[in-house]
């Protein structure tokens, strides 16, 4: 399977009354099609951010935005806003946020929403466009009498498929998923995790999934990259993540994460995440890392392959 | 797009308002009836009323002085205790308050209507389209000039224009815009001389009825030119909260992942969502606007009626003060029932009430 | 109608730091401060103002209508500030005619006057003691020695006062003067009285200065009295009044406006601040009440509410002071009443809705802790920074309140506030005539005042609402 989007060193800094807040900073992966990776991490490392800088969303206080971003073979670096906005965004990639929160505009009926990626990018008058809003009703299974709904008048779960057929409405090949399933109730979490599978098979789909919650990106993804403080700490495929941890956070994630089958004690892990503005030096993860060396205090760790799909950033591991 | 009304929610405001009206209605009428006023002006409304009745039977006319004058005060008294105003006063109250509501506010103690009537409801009619004039002009300028700004603000919030304006917006939103006026009428009336110092045409005025509205528009310029100096920067402040806060959803962002233009995700998901918030906010700078309006009107002599509260205040005509208050209270009442239709049709969350 | 705040979880003290440690706060700060400096003056002054400002006859000694002083600066002419040569500075010459048992008083006053102006007012006041009708004269002698006869009539004894500008007999014996120079009979009283006899003989009259003259000589007026009275004595005061007097000019009943300026600052703090500070708390505990209990007493204190936010506030206060002319603090309460709940009942509802869900209050209500405990010791300290900036926000607002009344005429009969000074000007013609001053010096005080506050919202809004500062 070929490569339809790598990273290269993609960083992205807010301006904030605190200072230079480094949300993203510096990462770098590939990812095939047609597969699945999660950003996991805790809430306030980065994972958001990551999507906005993979989709060239940049909020209005956005103070520095680098790095190769390669999709589809082009680099989207280069490219204006316009280009995006004609040639890329809900035509090539898209993204889905947290419907149950506010991701609908509250004064638009649902068809207006949904039509219109239609009308503005494929020039359809209403009537058509309606036709098709009806169609994507039907992708994510909910019924057509929704189009003259508002969204006050729907459940989480059916705002996050209004979301999601949005999302799909011109037929991306990829698609960022941010937290889709986060403000919704156990069954209707695993009802749109179970579309989400299904989607991705009937379309050929490739996902970045952002979640905190480890255990269900293990659901739904073949890659799992974890998040500490605005880097990938640890990436690889999802049996090794799993399995066989090599970072401390990572270690730390699996063990905080409560399994159905094993008795086990949960844990939680010590201190909290740093201020993206003033992260500490060396190793992000140092002031909560139980194996921490004077060296992690000083020294950024750099990737390092541990198998053929897995890397991790831990100078534990560089020195083996 | 056709929102339908919610039957609920407008029985709910509509059933509130006549509340407010009926209140405010009641409480002027109770306190100028501290002093017995309302007794006096009802009872010589009925003195009047009796007696320009009898003054147009002729069989009253032929019969002699003192049996006239029995008569007449033989009938008044009927027509008081037909009324009830021999009953004690928490009746005669609910009373009054049915004729203030109906607008039966009784004759006037000086001031007559340019057509010669003293029937206070005549005073107060003929003045209030040019009230009505000035304040929606007015009102219709400076909220869309508030908007607009306000969307600059949002623009750029932290920096300097936004900065500017928001204390600009704190200091007017406290200064009345009366105050303005004497200031602008010293400023443009005297040293500059470029607007007359008020009225509502010259005098002698123009007989070309384009003149004369010319005339009319150029007294209007410098009260509509203070009354929007004195609002428009607070309308801005509050679009600019609520559009900042509106930019910060996710159907803001998800607008512009759909590729929609700036200018229409400016249009459809920033300012159309922040209308409701924005007009809710905005109910209560209206209301004071319109008390705010009584003074302005004094300044500059526009012959509204809050000029007319003025003269009254000066010649004591307690029948048109106290008029005056009842048709603002209705006044207030009509404004924010506009609001709240407005509200409706802008905000499809009171279609389910 | 959901209002736009939002509660910060900020304590009195980091935001009384925050505040005083910003630039628009210092600033404010310092603006009240010097007022309410001023307003101490005025507190803690001995002297009667009050009755004095309401007493035509304590003014005569100041001009109508004068600009403040400093307006010279700017002109750059040397008008004339107010003279007055008191009773004592005049010379006294008192005569027995032997034998006719006669007493002859003179008495003199010499003015040094190098204006540029000429007086607005030239006013005599003079107290005879006598027990008969005396024989009174008034002769003005300029620098160059020519004289000029103003008044020459028998007097009751007593007070008299003599304008010379307006008075019957000064402007008959000066006309009488003009016809004998054969000078043009147009020209006003003070421009005879201080002009040269030769410009008054070419027909134009020019401003005679005591250094015109070498060596430089004084205006001389002097008065002299005549009886036969056993006991007689007369006294003068003599005002020249300019065209400008003090820090803030007079207005047209002659009152120092800057005396209203000193004794307005404490009316307009007091109400505005108690006004502002009751208005805001009892709205605030009726929010914290609704938000707090919820159901029942919730949907009553939000339609009370609601009806109160639609009341025509203005116009029944208008007919209240219409009606009672009650004073500024009966019309205080007044105003507190109208205003029972508003604005600061809704967004105190909602910010308590927010901080009921808090574990915190969930703890104090599982060891027990009653509600009004609750509501009063853990909710309401709370909403205190937001209740500050309202406070603050508001003041201003109840003293430009005071004001509006005022323009109506509605005001408090006795007081002078700000705001009646504000509305006499305008009532007075000082926007038609120019009289710039009477206006835009309260005003400036007034607009100061609201400038202070403002300012401290402002850095007290950057504070609890950080998120709308953000750039």
């Amino acid at each position: 399977m070929s490569v339809l989007l790598s990273l290269k060193g993609l960083t992205l800094y807010y301006r904030t009354r605190r200072g230079v807040v480094k949300a993203v900073d510096g990462v770098s992966f590939d990812l095939k099609e047609g597969s699945c990776l999660s950003l996991v991490g805790e809430s306030g490392c980065g994972k958001s951010s990551m999507a906005y800088a993979i989709m060239r969303l940049l909020p209005r206080n956005t103070h520095t935005y680098c790095g190769e971003l390669i999709f589809d073979g082009k680099n989207l670096m280069d490219l204006t806003e316009n280009d995006l906005r004609r040639d890329f965004w809900l035509k090539k990639m898209a993204m889905v946020f947290q419907g149950a929160m506010n991701s609908l505009n509250p004064v638009l009926n649902i068809g207006e929403q949904l039509a219109e990626p239609f009308t503005i990018h494929l020039g359809l008058d209403k009537l058509e466009a309606l036709k098709r809003a009806a169609e994507l009703l039907e992708l994510v299974r909910l019924p057509n009498s929704l189009l003259d709904k508002y969204p006050h008048e729907l459940s989480g779960g059916m705002k996050q498929r209004v979301v999601i057929a949005t999302a799909l409405s011109l037929r991306p090949k990829f698609l960022i998923l941010d937290e889709p399933t986060s403000a919704l109730d156990v069954i209707t979490q695993a009802n749109i995790i179970n579309l989400l599978k299904r989607l991705q098979e009937e379309l050929n789909l490739t996902y970045i999934f952002i979640t905190h919650d480890l255990g269900l990106s293990s659901e739904l993804s073949d890659y799992i990259a974890v998040m500490y403080a605005g880097k990938v700490v640890e990436l690889g495929d999802i049996v090794s993540i799993l399995t066989a941890p090599k970072h401390p956070y990572t270690q730390k994630l699996l063990a905080a994460t409560p399994k159905l089958l094993e008795d086990a004690k949960l844990e939680f892990i010590p201190g909290s995440p740093p201020d993206l503005a003033y992260p500490p030096p060396g190793c992000r993860f140092h002031p909560r890392c139980p194996y921490v060396m004077d060296v992690c205090k000083v020294r950024e760790p750099e990737p390092v392959k541990v198998s053929s799909e897995h890397y991790v950033s831990c100078l534990l591991w560089e020195r083996v | 797009m056709f929102v339908g009304f919610s039957k609920k929610y407008f029985a709910k405001r509509i059933s509130l308002l006549a509340i407010t009206l009926i209140v405010a209605t009641y409480l002027t009428v109770v306190i100028a009836n501290g002093g017995g006023l309302v007794d006096q002006i009802l009872a010589s409304q009925i003195r009047f009323d009796v007696s320009s009745t009898l003054s147009r039977d002729p069989s009253f006319n032929r019969l002699p002085e003192e049996e006239r004058e029995k008569m007449l005060e033989q009938r008044i008294n009927l027509a008081i205790q037909a009324k009830g105003l021999d009953k004690p006063f928490i009746v005669r109250s609910f009373i009054y308050l049915v004729d203030a509501l109906t607008l039966r506010l009784g004759q006037a103690l000086v001031i007559k209507s340019n057509t010669g009537s003293r029937a206070v409801v005549d005073i107060i009619m003929e003045r209030l389209p040019a009230t009505v004039a000035l304040f929606t002009t007015a009102t219709i300028i400076y909220s869309v000039l508030g908007i607009l700004v306000g969307l600059v603000m949002a623009r750029k919030p932290g920096g300097l224009f936004d900065r500017f304006m928001t204390m600009l917006a704190v200091v007017t939103g406290v200064i009345p815009p009366w105050f303005f006026a004497i200031i602008f009428l010293l400023l443009f009336a005297f040293y500059i001389r470029l607007f007359p110092f008020g009225g509502f045409v010259s005098v002698p005025s123009p007989t070309d009825p384009l003149l004369y509205a010319l005339d009319v528009m150029y007294h209007m310029v410098l009260p509509l030119i203070t009354w929007i100096i004195a609002s428009f920067p607070f309308w801005a402040y509050i679009t600019r909260n609520i559009v900042i806060q509106t930019i910060g959803e996710d159907f803001v962002t998800m607008a512009k992942a759909k590729g929609l233009s700036e200018g229409m995700v400016l249009r459809k998901y920033v300012l159309r969502p922040s209308m409701p918030p924005i007009i809710t906010n905005v109910a209560l700078a209206l209301i004071a606007s319109w008390q705010g309006a009584i003074i302005t009107e004094v300044v500059f002599g526009w012959p509204g009626i809050g000029n007319l509260l003025n003269l009254a205040i000066l010649s004591t005509d307690a029948p048109v003060v106290i008029g005056a208050a009842v048709v603002y209270a209705y006044l207030l009442v009509a404004t924010v029932l506009i609001l709240d239709i407005i509200y409706g049709v802008l905000d499809p969350r009171v279609k389910v009430g | 109608m959901g209002d736009f705040v939002s509660s910060a979880p900020v304590g009195l003290k980091s935001v009384a730091y925050e505040v005083s440690h910003s630039k628009s706060g210092l600033a404010g700060i310092i603006i009240l401060a010097s007022i309410l400096l001023i307003s101490m003056v005025a507190v803690f002054s001995p002297e009667n103002i009050i009755e004095k400002w309401n007493d035509p006859q304590a003014w005569l000694d100041k001009p109508r209508l004068a600009a403040p002083e400093w307006v010279t600066i700017f002109t750059g002419q040397n008008s004339l500030k107010t003279v007055i040569i008191k009773q004592e500075d005049f010379r006294k010459d008192v005569q027995k005619v032997a034998g006719l048992n006669t007493t002859k008083i003179e008495l003199r006053a010499r003015i040094t006057y190098n204006y540029d102006t000429i007086p607005t007012e030239v006013n005599l006041n003079l107290e005879i003691i006598s027990e008969t009708r005396s024989l009174l004269t008034v002769r003005w002698v300029r620098p160059d020695g020519s004289s000029v006869l103003l008044l020459r009539e028998a007097v009751e004894a007593g007070q008299k006062s003599v304008f010379t500008y307006r008075d019957r007999t000064v402007f008959e014996n000066v006309q009488a003067y003009l016809q004998k120079l054969a000078a043009p009979s147009t020209l006003s009283v003070g421009e005879v009285l201080f002009s040269s006899e030769d410009s008054l003989l070419k027909g134009t009259a020019k401003l005679l200065k005591s250094s015109d003259v070498k060596p430089s000589r004084p205006y001389e007026l002097v008065v002299e009295g005549v009886s036969e009275s056993k006991f007689f004595d007369v006294n003068a005061q003599l005002n020249l009044l300019g065209s400008v007097y003090g820090l803030c000019g007079t207005d047209n009943m002659r009152r120092d406006i800057f005396v209203g300026i000193v004794w307005g600052a404490p009316i307009a703090l007091a109400f505005g601040l108690v006004a502002a500070l009751v208005v805001t708390l009892v709205q605030a505990v009726f929010g914290a009440i609704s938000g707090f209990y919820g159901s029942r007493v919730d949907e009553i204190i939000q339609r009370v509410t609601d009806i109160y936010l639609v009341l025509p506030f203005l116009s029944l206060l208008i007919t209240i002071q219409f009606i009672y002319k009650t004073t500024i603090w009966t019309l205080l309460i007044a105003v507190i009443a109208l205003s029972l709940f508003g604005g600061v009942t809704k967004s105190v509802r909602s910010m308590a809705l927010q901080i009921r869900e808090e574990p915190y209050i969930e703890a104090a209500k599982s060891y027990g802790a009653s509600r009004p405990r609750i509501l009063f010791l853990y909710i309401l300290p709370r909403l205190l920074p937001y209740t500050f900036a309202n406070i603050t926000v508001s003041v201003p607002a109840y003293v430009f309140l005071e004001a509006s009344l005022s323009i109506l005429g509605l005001g408090d009969p006795a007081l002078p506030t700000w705001g009646k000074i504000i509305s006499e000007a305008f009532s007075g013609g000082a926007a038609y005539y120019g009289y710039w001053w009477w206006i835009l010096i309260p005003s400036i005080f007034i607009v100061l005042v609201s400038t202070a506050f403002a300012l401290l919202w402002y850095s007290l809004d950057k504070v609890l609402n950080p998120r709308l500062r953000e750039e």
